[in-house]
């Protein structure tokens, strides 16, 4: 009880922190509700703005600190305010927006010690808030950034006397830059677990939509331009060619003859999954964006499944669980396959039409079949078609109503990949030739700075798949015979060349490639978003992407066989302790102690005064000292005393400097 | 005494209870959202916060305090200790808590430079008084845990006179001419030759001349003084022990103020009549220490 009670009088008092120290509480406030101004309503971040500049205000020019009623009647009505925006008092968004607000209001009223670290720590709660919108490198920067300035604030408040500003920096920097090897072990070693705790608001992975499952040509007239990136690519090896890059995302095969929709037929698909490669697979690894859907984007064609993923019809590979986080997919394909023959089942089902052809649709086709002798040659001929004129490829078509095939085929001839794929395969069916369409994505842009490929969701394409005997499935981009430009250089040289007004599919590859060159600037600026967009992939790979999963692969590669949590926490309890041991050996040893000069110089007239028998006790102040020696020996007064005052000016006085050559020749001179 | 490591102690302040709340709110959020850069923000925090034990820990570390003698004071006055507190390292210590019995002031130390400061300790009845064991404690820098030391102790001491009372008058044994050792009167602003400076001597008195050549201070003489002499008597008070070394501290105290020189007789011990500060605090140290030594 004793000693409890001991515990509690030696713990340092609180102590009013200054105007100083209350501006950078301000100010780390400021930073960690501006992290939240894409988040937050406007209204409220200029209410806590306002509130912020009040507190600044009242600090350093003695404004009035509210009452306690405006106070709470201030929170009940900006509560009340904000209930009535979310709809809620729960998930993430209102919850970010509450705690900017009691951010804001408890700065208000902040006086003691207590208070202020209550607003930092509240402040370290909204940076964890941001960082569940965004995980990206530059997110983590600001984040930092932010933690930077609130420690510098929380040192401030535990400083009474001020500092020169450069110290207490440094004395940060010094404590951050001591807790990155700690940081490093525990983010690597501490156990991550699967899953979550328990259910996630409903909100939280609201913002995250990947490519809508359907197709339907015609209805929208505008494709957006989406520069966010939807996967990055690493291979194994040089990348495939533009005319390969074929990213298989999943298979519309059902259709009313305008709309396109996933087969939902009997078994999950993985049964069809037969195929025979020739040459050898490419490895490569996908790290996926989230997209709240289980699809992996492959190349054509995947090979087995890897770990936490599972066939699906049409040669698909599905995430056993909709993708949520940055995912890191390691996969290999085929190239160069032959699927083989087709279950009468499937023959049916991709050969259905729903709708009766128009007349001028069944005359085109009865055209083509006194031509051709077999499908292959069908599928030469309507690419063929395609490729002459009027057709042409454009990025905002005009809407289609109506019987679409006829009118896309005979009227409006323009329209962007999903139309002329799926004009392609509806004339397939109707000449009894197997066929779907596949969604995905085609191409990517190739970053030197990291070795790896960009696919964004620009990116995103639409293509053919016909059943050809022998060989089986048979890719066919009816967009390759119309626009070439899009496979060979991408979708943003179509958008390039659009906006300079240049027809597409007219000028060869070359031209078109001289016609869409960058100017200087322009190229310094991809390359500077190359760059950066590698930092962020680094990044990825490192934050986003580490799991339980590349926890696991990290201990196999540092050599754990078998790794069990209890062995990983004890390891890794061991290597922090090791770590501050380390640092605290390293860093304090450090410290040089070098003795006062002139307490040397009066430890040598103390050694020489215990010649004659006099010695000092450890206890006794040096006056004390002087004292006792002149009373026992009353010749020695005048040199002691002379001694005895200049050491004590020297050492207690303001004259160190220029006292320390007099203490030092009044000893030497000293003699008993 | 050095602080070194087996003397001091760490444990976490209510501030740093309140974070490792905190932290455990975004550890399980980290967990729960399965988010990389949240798990970042919890184990950053968390390694802050270690390595802030190390700077804490330095802070106080490796002080060398000690505690130096006390002027004498009355019973029941605060005795004062002076402490120096000396910093040998190369950075500055800051906001570190001296605590001394119901006794704290805050100190900051800069790197290679002593720190001088008093502390007040109590005192109860006459004789001799030891410095009540001082603990130094500090939260700098992040206020999460503190650090305090073991309590710093030290022989030396002071010396408690008797608390001052009684009612009796000041003696007025002034003819015992027999005591009277100067023989002729002397005007009373006559130099009278110079003796060593007594704290206590008024300015106007010191010979600055002497000080600029022998940098000592020294007071002049002035015949006149103490030309009026008294003796106090123990025989003369009355009551305990105590009531009597009082009732002579009181004596004491008025004919120092009352410009006269005195003399004190107790049983066995003999003071001679004088006066100025030597004599009043050697009166009073006797009186302080009477039946101790």
């Amino acid at each position: 009880m004793i000693k409890l009670f001991n515990l509690r009088s030696f713990r340092p008092p609180d102590r009013q922190p200054d105007r100083l120290a209350c501006n950078w509480v301000l100010i780390s406030a400021a930073m960690s509700i501006g992290f939240h101004f894409h988040h937050l309503p406007l209204w409220l971040t200029a209410f806590a703005a306002c509130i912020l500049l009040w507190r600044y205000f009242i600090e350093n020019h003695a404004w009035r600190i509210p009452g306690r009623a405006v106070r709470w009647l201030l929170l009940l009505v900006s509560a009340v305010v904000i209930f009535r925006h979310y709809g809620t008092l729960l998930g993430r968004d209102a919850g970010v927006a509450y705690l900017a607000l009691l951010v804001a209001l408890k700065i208000l009223e902040t006086r003691s010690l207590r208070d202020y670290l209550l607003v930092v720590f509240l402040i370290y709660i909204l940076v964890l808030g941001a960082l569940l919108f965004s995980q990206s490198f530059a997110t983590g920067a600001y984040a930092m950034m932010v933690i930077l300035v609130s420690t510098h604030a929380m040192v401030r408040l535990n400083r009474p006397q001020p500092l020169v500003q450069r110290q207490t920096l440094r004395l940060v920097l010094t404590l951050i830059i001591q807790a990155l090897p700690l940081l490093l072990v525990l983010y690597l070693l501490f156990p991550r677990i699967q899953g979550s705790l328990w259910g996630l608001p409903h909100d939280a992975f609201s913002g995250r939509t990947g490519m809508s499952e359907e197709v339907s040509p015609g209805s929208i007239n505008q494709l957006h331009e989406d520069d966010s990136i939807a996967f990055r690519a690493e291979f194994e090896g040089l990348p495939p060619p533009p005319g390969a890059l074929y990213w298989r995302a999943f298979v519309l095969s059902e259709t009313d003859g305008r709309r396109w929709t996933r087969h939902r037929g009997p078994g999950d698909g993985s049964a069809g999954w037969r195929y025979q490669s020739a040459g050898p697979a490419t490895a490569y690894t996908v790290i996926l964006e989230p997209h709240n859907q289980k699809w992996i984007p492959t190349l054509e064609l995947p090979r087995s499944p890897g770990p936490y993923s599972h066939r699906a019809r049409g040669y698909i590979l599905h995430a056993n669980a909709p993708v949520r986080e940055l995912r890191r997919f390691e996969l290999s394909s085929s190239l160069n396959y032959s699927t083989g023959p087709l279950s009468p089942y499937e023959t049916r089902h991709n050969s259905s039409w729903p709708l009766e052809p128009s007349r001028r649709v069944r005359d085109l086709l009865h055209s083509w079949r006194q031509h051709a002798t077999n499908p292959r040659e069908l599928v030469t001929q309507s690419l063929d078609y395609f490729s002459r004129d009027p057709f042409r490829y454009t990025l905002s078509p005009p809407l289609l109503s109506g019987d679409t095939l006829d009118q896309f085929l005979f009227e409006t001839q323009a329209g962007y990949c999903e139309f002329y794929a799926s004009a392609f395969v509806a004339l397939m069916r109707l000449s009894n030739i197997p066929a779907r369409l596949v969604a995905g994505y085609q191409g990517g842009e190739w970053n030197d700075a990291g070795n790896y490929m960009i696919v964004r969701q620009s990116d995103a394409h639409a293509w053919a798949e016909v059943w050809l005997y022998p060989q089986g499935w048979v890719r066919v981009d009816p967009t390759a015979a119309i626009a070439p430009e899009r496979i060979e250089l991408g979708a943003g040289a179509l958008r390039r060349l659009e906006e300079q007004g240049a027809g597409i599919g007219l000028l060869s590859i070359n031209e078109a490639r001289r016609l869409i060159a960058p100017d200087v600037l322009r190229q310094l600026w991809q390359d500077l978003a190359l760059r950066w967009d590698s930092v962020n992939n680094s990044w990825n790979k490192w934050v986003m992407a580490y799991g339980p999963r590349a926890q696991l692969e990290l201990l196999k590669l540092l050599g754990v066989k078998t790794p069990n949590w209890v062995n990983i926490v004890v390891g890794m309890s061991l290597a922090i302790l090791l770590l501050l041991l380390g640092t605290a050996a390293l860093w304090m040893m450090r410290v040089r102690h070098k003795p006062d000069p002139a307490v040397k110089l009066f430890h040598k007239f103390c050694r020489k005064l215990k010649r004659i028998g006099v010695e000092r006790r450890p206890d006794e102040g040096p006056s004390d000292f002087a004292h006792r020696v002149i009373s026992t020996r009353p010749d020695l007064r005048s040199p002691v005393n002379h001694v005895t005052n200049t050491y004590i000016t020297v050492r207690y006085g303001r004259l160190s400097s220029s006292g320390l050559p007099l203490l030092r020749k009044l000893v030497h001179e000293f003699k008993t | 005494m050095i602080l070194t490591r087996r003397k001091l102690y760490m444990l976490p302040t209510r501030h740093g209870l309140l974070f490792s709340l905190v932290l455990l709110v975004i550890f399980m959020a980290s967990v729960n959202y399965n988010n990389g850069l949240a798990y970042g923000l919890t184990f950053l925090l968390t390694a802050t916060a270690l390595v802030s034990m190390l700077h804490t820990h330095r802070n106080v570390s490796g002080l060398d305090v000690r505690i130096l003698s006390c002027n004498p004071v009355f019973a029941g006055d605060s005795a004062y200790f002076r402490v120096t507190i000396h910093n040998a390292g190369d950075y500055a210590r800051a906001a570190i808590w001296l605590f001394c019995e119901d006794h704290r002031q805050l100190l900051h130390v800069e790197p290679s430079t002593t720190a001088q400061t008093e502390v007040p300790v109590t005192t109860g009845c006459r004789g001799y008084i030891t410095c009540a064991p001082l603990r130094l404690s500090s939260a700098y820098p992040l206020g999460l845990q503190y650090t305090w030391s073991a309590p710093i102790t030290s022989l030396a001491r002071g010396v408690v006179y008797p608390r001052p009372a009684g009612t009796l008058p000041l003696p007025t044994n002034r003819s015992q001419a027999h005591f009277n050792e100067s023989g002729h009167m002397l005007d009373g602003d006559d130099f009278a030759g110079l003796r060593e400076y007594v704290p206590g001597d008024p300015p106007g008195h010191i010979h600055w001349k002497a000080v600029a050549a022998h940098q000592q201070l020294l007071t002049k003489k002035f015949a006149g003084e103490g030309t009026e002499q008294i003796w106090l008597e123990w025989e003369q008070t009355s009551g305990s022990t105590e009531t009597r070394l009082s009732q002579m501290c009181k004596w004491v105290m008025t004919a120092e103020q009352a410009d006269v020189r005195y003399g004190m007789t107790m049983p066995g011990l003999r003071l001679k009549p004088d006066r100025g500060d030597r004599h009043y605090h050697r009166c009073l140290h006797t009186l302080g220490l009477w039946g101790m030594e």
